[in-house]
C-alpha cells in the first residue's frame, strides 16, 4: 500500500514538526496539540495536495509532493499558533539557556527556525509564513539582531570607538 | 566613524559592515572570503570573527528539544487514521471513476441504438 510511505513520511518528519511547534509555543502538550490540529487541518480542508497526492499514487520519498505535504503542515502550525500565541502569550515564561529564543517576536522566532534548524530556502519560508520575501529577509536579519542583543552579544563595528565586543 | 587601514578600500569595509550588520544574509563561506580579503584591516577582522562565531553559534541557541515516546505514538496514532482516511479517499476516487466510464459506455450505446433506430424507421419509410 502506497499510503504507508505517506505515513512512514510524515512519522519521520515528526521531530521537524514537534520541534518547529515547540519553539513557537515553548510547552509540550501545546506543541504536541499544535501537530495533531495541522494533521487533522490536512484532512479537513479537502485540498488540492492531497487529491494530487491520490492521484498521482506516488507517495516514493522522491516525490515532490511530500514536500509540499510538509510545507503545509508546517504553514498550519505556524498559523494555528499564530492565534494561540496571542491567547497565551502572558501565561508563557521562559527560564534557561533558551530564553533569548523565546524573548523573540513571534514572526522572528518561526524565521529563525526555520531557516537555521529546518534550512528551508526563502520561498519555502515566504509559503509557510505568508510573508513577503523582503519582509522575511528583514525579520531574519532582525532576529540575529535581536538574538544577539538578548545573549549579550555586541558587534564593533559602528560603535569602534566605544563598542566592546562580547563573544557569544 | 570607522578607521580604516589605507591598504584597505573603503568599498571592502562598507561590504564587511552590510555583513556585520546582519542587513545581508551572510553565508559562513562570504564571511570566510571576507575574512581573508580585509585581513589587513584590524577592526573589521576583528568584527568579522565576532559576528562569523556568532553565525556558527547561532544553531545553539535555537531550541531542538527530544520528542517523548509517549508523544511519538500518538502522532503514529494519528498518523495512521490520516493514512486510513486517504486509502477511502483513493478507493472512493477509484469508483466514481469507473461510474463515470460505464456512464460514459452507456451513453454512447444509447446514442448509437439511437442513431440505428432513426436509421431503420427512415429506410422503413421510404
Amino acid at each position: 500500500m502506497k499510503v504507508l510511505e505517506l505515513e512512514h513520511y510524515l512519522e519521520h518528519n515528526y521531530k521537524d514538526l514537534f520541534n518547529f511547534a515547540f519553539s513557537l509555543l515553548p510547552d509540550d502538550l501545546q506543541a504536541q496539540q499544535l501537530v495533531l490540529d495541522s494533521v487533522q487541518v490536512l484532512l479537513l480542508d479537502d485540498n488540492e495536495l492531497i487529491r494530487a497526492c491520490i492521484e498521482k499514487d506516488d507517495f516514493s520519498s522522491s516525490n515532490p509532493l511530500l514536500k509540499q505535504v510538509k510545507n503545509f503542515l508546517l504553514k498550519s502550525i505556524y498559523n494555528i499558533a499564530s492565534k494561540r500565541f496571542s491567547q497565551i502569550r502572558s501565561s508563557i515564561i521562559v527560564e534557561g539557556e533558551h530564553a533569548p529564543f523565546y524573548a523573540l517576536p513571534f514572526e522572528e522566532k518561526a524565521i529563525l527556525f526555520l531557516k537555521h534548524k529546518l534550512n528551508l530556502n526563502f520561498s519555502e519560508i515566504e509559503e509557510v509564513t505568508g510573508l513577503a520575501r523582503v519582509s522575511v529577509i528583514e525579520k531574519l536579519n532582525s532576529a540575529r539582531s535581536d538574538l544577539a542583543t538578548n545573549l549579550g552579544i555586541t558587534f564593533s563595528l559602528g560603535s569602534i570607538s566605544s563598542g566592546e565586543t562580547v563573544r557569544s | 566613524m570607522i578607521k580604516h587601514s589605507p591598504s584597505v578600500s573603503r568599498s571592502h569595509c562598507l561590504h564587511a559592515r552590510k555583513v556585520i550588520s546582519l542587513l545581508d544574509s551572510p553565508q559562513k563561506e562570504n564571511l570566510d572570503y571576507l575574512t581573508g580579503h580585509i585581513g589587513r584591516c584590524r577592526s573589521c577582522t576583528r568584527t568579522l570573527r565576532d559576528a562569523k562565531t556568532f553565525l556558527e553559534k547561532l544553531d545553539h541557541h535555537i531550541p531542538f528539544v527530544s520528542i517523548s515516546a509517549e508523544s511519538a505514538d500518538e502522532f503514529k496514532r494519528e498518523i495512521a487514521i490520516l493514512a486510513k482516511k486517504i486509502e477511502v479517499k483513493k478507493q472512493a476516487l477509484v469508483q466514481r471513476r469507473f461510474i463515470e466510464k460505464i456512464k460514459g459506455i452507456k451513453g454512447r450505446v444509447l446514442q448509437f441504438i439511437q442513431t440505428a433506430m432513426t436509421a431503420i424507421v427512415a429506410f422503413l419509410y421510404l
